[in-house]
């Protein structure tokens, strides 16, 4: 029965309290609100991209068994781990000017969906086809229902078909599929020889881990006679069952450290308001209030504020991702997500609320009932008489509140430090030198086979590259254009591998004697006899730790690999022997050397000898797949672009990869990307500095409303107090000020240090004057604001009442 | 020779119904070097008199004069200066400026008004008034006697015209408020100060040279 009515009594002095004290709810709920919505958007953009890919991933297949025959295909469909399968087929592409024809077969599924007709239906006989609504490019003019079109197919091959349906891509395409009937995938010209793929969807795969999930799509496939490689897992799907950890990590992360400002902000708040009333909770003391009931008093204030800011925190965050990702919104998560952030939220505001609710429960009601729980100084002076300007009053007064004034100083400090990173990482970002990074740090213009001339050609790429397509004499075009400087070649050769069981698709390139000592410079442990190498079929796998990073597993010197491969004739296979392993993470500062950047113009995990690599061919093969333009870019950069553009006129199977302004442009989105979302933590760190800097000084300058009006009695005028306030005020910005340039400045620099070491270059330390002298006049103009704001508020009060007031 | 000189003082709060009457045709005279008691219940209007002669409040009408300045119109900022020459505050809860030592406290309205410190006249108060020892104290070291001698000492620092002094004992216990008071009237009488003392004990405004009695906002006696 006590219990119950000292509880309501608790309830109800809490909520007094929060009555007196409204500009410091009205502060703390303000907090709450921000940093609730900030982590709750954070935690729901996490998550967002799950439910994007879910959304995307309910209606594809997990799983792809390839090349299967129509019993295989008839075996698969009846497994009942299936939910739904589709089969389907795709015939060569034809190669038209300005478009591509590709005849497909593929069944309609119940989950999966393929292609849905707008108008019309799905073709049954044989001699009918479902097309695009801009079939019309292909056809020259607009497109009907029951229609007969003649399409001719990359043999030459002319075929008369009717439109039995159209569906709406959306947009125009110009690769143009066209969805045959079963019949005519069974019969017709194109496709009769062209085996099944079937797609699959595995009954509660989403709740199924990726061992048992592979497991399971194996042995389905083993048990109608596929191999291996011939099951191909959707990659998209299997890497939502598991958990990124890494992402995961940086999203909390975030989320970690906007609870921490916000925490140092409530705890500031509370410390200043639970100091100023200790007098009157001290008289709740005296008259017979436990230690216990003054700290739920404190604790139930905090509760409450709690319940007021995190549902409007909650909100804000949810319509923020409505506004920034609609797609990436699903109820569940968000209510899950919303239940998560509001407890951390209020868990976070109980533990900041902790230690000032201790320091009043721990005052003698004698104490509190006379003094502020303040230490304020109780040592004599060394001097008779210190200078007593405002400014030294001011000054003196900050040793008076020393805790105070060093927690304020703090959060204010550290929100200085982050602005200041995030600034110095804005003002290094070197644009160029983002855009450059890679391959394109001593080069200007990429030139490569186009896929296309790959996809279409018979014998794919080697049998491109047997027409060398980078003949000499384009070369020697190239070299002749005016402002090019130098060029570098690069080339390596499709090639399969059985590795841990698996069957993987690569690419080998060479290495000459010169190239493996350069290996060394960067990778201490690398060792490697070339004479060996030639000897006996060594290989070296290179970024190796990106290997581990996809497959899970490393390559280890002394394994050996069997490897297949056409070699412009046959398609032969031979067994590799690992001789050495190479890191990304080491090889990466290669592209900054200019004489070893060239070994990693090449893609593919293998590296061989050159001379294996010319005994893996057909003779005088030449593998040349890149050349890499150096040029003198500020000046003719533009100009040769455009003549190599008329060059390539003449050479269909070659196109320009990409240009340095190709790649600026794209820095320059990543910039101005990056740039919003630190200019946006920057502001938001810059509100709670608002607010804590607000409240130090309003509750600094009340709490002393009676020393102001005493010393005013005396003979302190109007403008001596105001700039003794507004020199308070300016203390602050002050030593926050210090700490940005020296602590914050300090570990920008160190920031771009690190970031260095770990090979990202494209920051080149800077000192954002621009942004810290915004910052300056910032922390200094608001405090001079408020300080000008209180002195009028006080000045509205006689002397006489403030004089009263008590 | 009157020192202050105050006529038909009137002020008046609120309006029609609510009006209160706190001074209502108060005129009052006091010459140099005279202590006078104000005493009366409370609610009287004996510390809205203090305050009007003190410059800290504006009267609804009538006049003020100190040393024939007449200080009922003066602005705010004037009125600042003014007291900051002429008037030395004793409160009772003797407000002293928690950051600055006993020193500092006594030289502070000096210091406001860029003055330089006569040293003879501050020595002889500090030496008058016991202080010798405890100048370079901060306010929260010392008793509460003590520190309304330091505050004393700070409303004789300018060698005002006036020393007003609201309850300075009301904190006090009676042995102690006793010596403060006769410390207050000895210094006083030793530099020829004026005060006025509000106070609500007997004894204590038994020990000034004239009484002045207000109720419900006029002299009575």
């Amino acid at each position: 029965m006590f219990k119950n009515n000292s509880k309501n009594l608790i309830i109800g002095l809490a909520k007094q309290g929060l009555k007196k004290d409204k500009m410091r709810n009205f502060l703390i709920v303000i907090t709450i609100i921000i940093s609730t919505a900030l982590v709750a958007l954070n935690m729901l953009i996490w998550k967002s991209f799950e439910v994007e890919t879910d959304k995307v991933l309910g209606t594809m297949q997990h799983v792809l068994y390839q090349d299967v025959t129509t019993e295989q295909a008839e075996l698969l469909e009846k497994s009942p781990e299936f939910t739904d399968t589709v089969r389907y087929k795709t015939g060569k592409i034809s190669e038209y000017d300005g478009y591509t024809i590709k005849p497909v077969y593929a069944q309609e599924g119940k989950e999966m969906i393929t292609v849905l007709p707008y108008e019309g239906t799905y073709p049954v006989k044989e001699n009918e086809i479902l097309v695009d609504k801009s079939f019309s490019i292909v056809h020259g003019s607009e497109i009907q229902l029951g229609e007969c079109v003649e399409i001719e197919f990359f043999d030459g091959n002319k075929e008369k078909f009717v439109i039995s349906g159209i569906f709406n891509y959306g947009k125009p395409i110009t690769a143009q599929a066209i969805y045959t009937s079963e019949a005519y995938a069974t019969n017709g010209s194109q496709l009769k020889d062209v085996a099944y793929t079937l797609a699959a969807r595995v009954s509660n795969a989403e709740n199924m881990n990726k061992v048992s999930f592979m497991d399971t799509i194996d042995e389905i496939g083993y048990e109608v006679g596929l191999e291996k490689y011939k099951i191909n897992p959707n990659n998209q799907f299997v890497s939502t069952l598991t958990v990124d950890v890494d992402q995961l990590m940086l999203y909390l992360g975030i989320s970690v450290f906007i609870f921490i400002v916000s925490a140092i902000v409530i705890y500031s708040i509370f410390y200043i308001s639970v100091i100023n009333r200790t007098r009157e909770l001290g008289q709740l003391r005296t008259i017979g209030a436990t230690n216990k009931q003054i700290k739920a008093i404190i604790k139930k204030e905090g509760l409450i504020l709690s319940f007021c800011g995190i549902p409007i925190g909650l909100i804000i965050g949810i319509i923020a991702l409505l506004i920034v990702k609609p797609d990436g919104f699903e109820i569940e998560s968000a209510v899950f997500i919303s239940v998560f952030v509001g407890l951390a939220m209020l868990i976070t505001v109980m533990l900041s609320i902790t230690k000032p609710a201790k320091l009043v429960g721990r005052v003698s009601p004698l104490e509190a009932a006379k003094q502020t729980i303040e230490n304020q100084s109780k040592k004599q002076t060394k001097q008779l008489e210190r200078k007593l300007s405002p400014l030294n009053l001011a000054i003196m007064s900050r040793k008076v509140n020393r805790k105070k004034f060093i927690m304020t100083t703090l959060s204010l400090g550290l929100t200085g430090v982050v602005f200041m990173l995030g600034a110095t990482f804005i003002s290094s970002y070197n644009i160029e030198k983002n855009a450059r990074q890679g391959a394109y740090e001593f080069n200007d213009i990429g030139i490569t086979l186009s896929q296309n001339a790959i996809d279409l050609h018979e014998n794919g790429k080697i049998g491109l590259l047997l027409e060398k397509p980078f003949s000499d004499e384009f070369i020697q075009k190239i070299e002749q254009i005016d402002g090019v400087n130098s060029i570098t070649k690069s080339g390596e050769i499709p090639v399969s591998y059985e590795y841990n069981n698996l069957r993987l698709d690569s690419h080998v390139s060479s290495v000459n004697p010169t190239d493996t000592g350069l290996y060394k410079k960067y990778q201490k442990d690398f060792d490697i006899n070339y004479k060996n190498m030639v000897a006996d079929n060594g290989i070296i796998v290179t970024s190796n730790d990106i290997y581990e990073e996809i497959y899970g597993y490393r390559f280890t010197v002394g394994e050996i690999i069997p490897i297949s491969w056409f070699d412009g004739e046959n398609t032969v296979k031979e067994t590799f022997t690992v001789m050495a392993v190479l890191d990304s993470d080491n090889t990466a500062f290669m592209y900054e050397d200019k004489d070893a950047y060239h070994t990693q113009l090449s893609s593919g995990w293998f590296i061989v000898a050159e001379e294996t690599f010319e005994n893996m061919m057909v003779p005088n093969f030449d593998a040349t797949s890149r050349v890499m333009v150096s040029t003198d870019w500020d000046n003719k950069g533009i100009k040769v672009v455009e003549q190599i553009d008329e060059i390539l006129k003449d050479y269909p199977d070659i196109i320009i990869e990409e240009t340095l302004e190709d790649r600026m442009g794209m820095a320059i989105e990543t910039y101005n990307m990056f740039k919003v979302m630190l200019v946006t933590v920057m502001l938001f760190l810059g509100v709670f500095s608002i607010i804590n800097l607000f409240n130090t000084l309003i509750t600094n300058v009340l709490s002393r409303k009676q020393e102001f009006a005493m010393m005013q009695s005396i003979g302190l005028t109007g403008k001596q107090l105001t700039r003794m306030i507004t020199y308070e005020g300016l203390l602050f910005a002050v030593y926050n000020i210090i700490i940005t340039i020296f602590i914050g400045g300090g570990l920008g620099y160190v920031m771009v240090l690190l970031f260095e070491r770990a090979a990202i270059n494209y920051l080149v330390w800077s000192f954002p004057i621009g942004y810290l002298i915004g910052y300056m006049v910032l922390v200094a103009v608001v405090p001079v604001i408020i300080s000008l704001g209180l002195v009028k508020s006080l000045q509205k009060q006689s002397v006489v009442e403030r004089l009263r007031d008590n | 020779m009157s020192i202050l000189k105050v006529s038909k003082l009137r002020k008046y709060y609120g309006s029609d119904d609510t009006l209160v009457k706190a001074l209502d045709d108060v005129n009052l005279s006091i010459e140099k070097g005279e202590f006078l008691a104000i005493v009366g219940t409370s609610g009287s209007g004996k510390s809205t008199l203090l305050n009007m002669i003190g410059g800290l409040d504006n009267p609804t009408e009538g006049s003020i004069f100190v040393r024939d300045n007449d200080i009922s119109n003066m602005s705010n900022d004037e009125l600042t200066i003014f007291r900051r020459r002429n008037i030395g505050f004793i409160f009772q809860n003797y407000n002293l400026v928690p950051m600055l030592n006993v020193y500092e406290n006594i030289v502070l309205p000096i210091r406001l008004d860029n003055d330089t410190i006569d040293k003879t006249h501050i020595d002889k108060i500090i030496a008058t008034l016991n202080l010798k020892h405890k100048l370079y104290a901060m306010p929260n070291q010392l008793s509460g006697g003590q520190q309304q001698r330091v505050a004393i000492a700070r409303a004789l620092a300018t060698k005002p015209a006036i020393v007003l002094a609201d309850e300075p004992t009301g904190n006090l216990d009676s042995k102690t408020s006793m010596d403060v008071i006769h410390l207050l009237k000895n210094t006083a009488k030793e530099f020829n100060q004026t005060v006025v003392m509000i106070t609500h004990n007997n004894d204590l405004s038994s020990l000034s040279d004239r009484i002045v009695r207000i109720e419900d906002g006029q002299i009575v006696e």
